[in-house]
């Protein structure tokens, strides 16, 4: 189990600010969401996480260990990092590349682990297949299944759903939640509220760079949040014990 | 996957082993069945002199150059990410191409080494000069542009020396060495050949699990735990080594370096990890076949190896190349 304490935090991209003096504290056995509008520095702070960028200001501590001067095999051990990049360069089989996750097991223990965690997201079909081969829904939950077998406490991903039909997004978030639910700190971006407010534990909604509020999905999806972040109106609600959010349009500013 | 990894090492090494002996019955010097039972039982005598002296150094020579250039072309191919790369793309073999030349400009061709050792020298100044590089960028965009870079610099130098050159019988010397060949090859350029592929064998054996996670982006890699700056630098020193060794021993060899990975990921060896054995091992014998061919095929004068390598592996290249379009086509 894992804490991740953010102070403070801040970094600069080719000039600009992107992340703007973040803090907050993620704990273990939640689900956090990341939304914004496009540009809103969410992928920047999930990098700055996972330490693959310089802060400029700020420091992310992992169980009170500073993540920039931890050595990095180690923090590997700790942290899981999907990048919203989904490159695979070569043609390898769906299994060795979901197997990549758990690099301490013996190849033979990562691919049996690697074949199960495919099987849960419905690709036992295509495990020996190579990438390339597959669709770019395929591709997705192979890359998923990297993350997901790995004994990491801590999963940090980036738009995980991209390429994901509604079914399949509705089943990942669904895996991700038992695994929070297992006692793992799980951070995502998404840009679909409607599933940020069904799915969060807590949401991070971030603005031009700044962590505008972290807090539950009710408080979140308020009218005043959505009209200033999104542009947008709408009302959460709860139907039949689950969250439901309604959105509308508002003239384009 | 088609065949195992181990299972293609092993029928690799039994084929290349099996030849070199095969190949050890030709040459220049008809040996009759007398002179093969000196070569083994009498050294010193005629039959040894050719057997273990020219012969066997030659054909060893040829599997170690290809063996290096296989395992330059599948570290380079792993590290860029590119299928297209081979050990010649970051300028490494331009560089000791064009030390080399200018020893041979300089009347330095005919004292022992001297030309090796030029070649070493470039191949090692462009190095140095990668190296210090990737320190400060070691992203592979940029590392593949300033290769491109000196290779077009070191190959416009190469032009000046052949243009400046003092005599057709100097620049004929230049063209004749750039076109490779492993003949006349002694012991020394074996043990050059087995000091790389140990030394960056080694290397490969402890780092090479890095381009494994580089399969899917630097950011992942990193994720993993890799130090990619670290990852880098040694894999361009270490296909440096393999690729100025190569030249330096061989002269230019083209295509093995870019050809052998691919003749191994079309048995079905995709992870960048566990090509870089047979991927060397294939380039030993890519070379030792077309050095075998260069002996056997009648000409006015031997055959030139380099030239052979890359009238051999382009075609091939190509067949390769159209089958993975098609592959591509299907997705």
């Amino acid at each position: 189990m894992a804490t991740l304490d953010l102070s403070d935090v801040s970094v600069i991209l080719g000039g600009d600010t992107v992340v703007q003096s973040v803090t907050a504290r993620l704990e273990p056995g939640k689900l956090y969401v990341l939304v914004g509008p496009n540009g809103a520095g969410k992928t920047t702070l999930l990098k700055a996480m996972a330490s693959l960028l310089r802060l400029n200001a700020g420091r992310v501590r992992l169980n009170d260990e500073d993540v920039v001067t931890m050595p990095p095999m180690r923090r590997a051990a700790h942290m899981a990092y999907l990048p919203q990049e989904r490159t695979i360069a070569w043609d390898l089989p769906s299994v060795d590349v979901a197997a990549l996750g758990c690099p301490h097991l013996t190849p033979e223990l990562a691919r049996q682990k690697a074949f199960a965690e495919l099987q849960a997201l419905g690709l036992q079909e295509v495990s020996d297949r190579g990438v390339f081969g597959l669709s770019g829904g395929q591709r997705a939950r192979v890359l998923l299944a990297r993350v997901l077998v790995s004994s990491a406490d801590i999963y940090l991903l980036d738009e995980p759903l991209i390429a994901l039909d509604p079914a399949w997004q509705r089943h990942v978030l669904i895996r991700l939640r038992e695994r929070a639910a297992e006692g793992r700190t799980v951070v995502l971006s998404l840009h679909d509220l409607h599933l940020a407010a069904q799915f969060a534990d807590e949401v991070m909604l971030m603005h031009r760079g700044q962590l505008v509020k972290m807090a539950g999905p009710e408080i979140i999806f308020s009218a005043k949040h959505l009209s200033e972040a999104f542009n947008l109106k709408g009302e959460l609600s709860i139907v039949d014990g689950q969250r439901m959010l309604r959105l509308e349009s508002l003239p384009l500013l | 996957m088609l065949v195992s990894t181990s299972a293609l090492n092993i029928g690799l090494a039994i084929t290349t082993a099996v030849l070199v002996i095969a190949l050890m019955l030709l040459g220049d010097v008809p040996l009759s069945l007398h002179a093969w039972g000196d070569a083994l039982v009498r050294p010193g005598s005629v039959g040894a002199e050719v057997v273990w002296g020219i012969r066997l150094p030659r054909n060893l020579t040829a599997v170690g150059v290809g063996a290096m250039l296989g395992m330059s072309g599948a570290l380079m191919q792993g590290l860029l990410r590119n299928p297209l790369a081979e050990p010649g793309l970051l300028g490494v073999s331009a560089g000791a191409g064009l030390a080399a030349s200018i020893a041979i400009v300089l009347g330095l061709g005919l004292i022992p080494f001297v030309v090796e050792g030029f070649a070493m020298i470039g191949a090692t100044a462009i190095a140095v000069l990668l190296l210090l590089f990737v320190q400060r960028f070691p992203q592979r965009q940029a590392l593949i542009l300033l290769g491109v870079g000196l290779s077009a610099l070191c190959g416009a130098l190469m032009a000046l020396v052949f243009n400046l050159s003092p005599s057709p019988v100097t620049t004929a010397e230049i063209l004749s060495w750039s076109m490779g060949s492993v003949q006349n090859r002694s012991w020394f350029d074996v043990l050059l050949t087995v000091f790389g592929l140990v030394v960056v064998g080694a290397l490969s054996l402890h780092l090479g699990r890095g381009l494994r996670f580089l399969t899917l982006g630097e950011e992942t890699a990193r994720s993993m735990g890799i130090d990619m700056t670290r990852l880098t630098q040694a894999i361009v020193f270490g296909s440096s080594l393999l690729a100025g060794l190569a030249v330096a021993v061989a002269g230019v060899i083209g295509f093995v370096g870019l050809a052998s990975p691919h003749l191994v990921r079309a048995l079905g060896i995709k992870d960048p990890y566990r090509l870089i054995w047979p991927s060397t091992l294939a380039g030993g014998l890519m070379v030792l076949i077309a050095d075998g061919c260069v002996r056997l095929i009648p000409a006015s004068g031997e055959l030139r190896l380099g030239v052979l390598t890359s009238l051999i592996g382009a075609p091939l290249f190509a067949i390769l190349a159209y089958r993975s379009a098609r592959s591509w086509m299907q997705d």
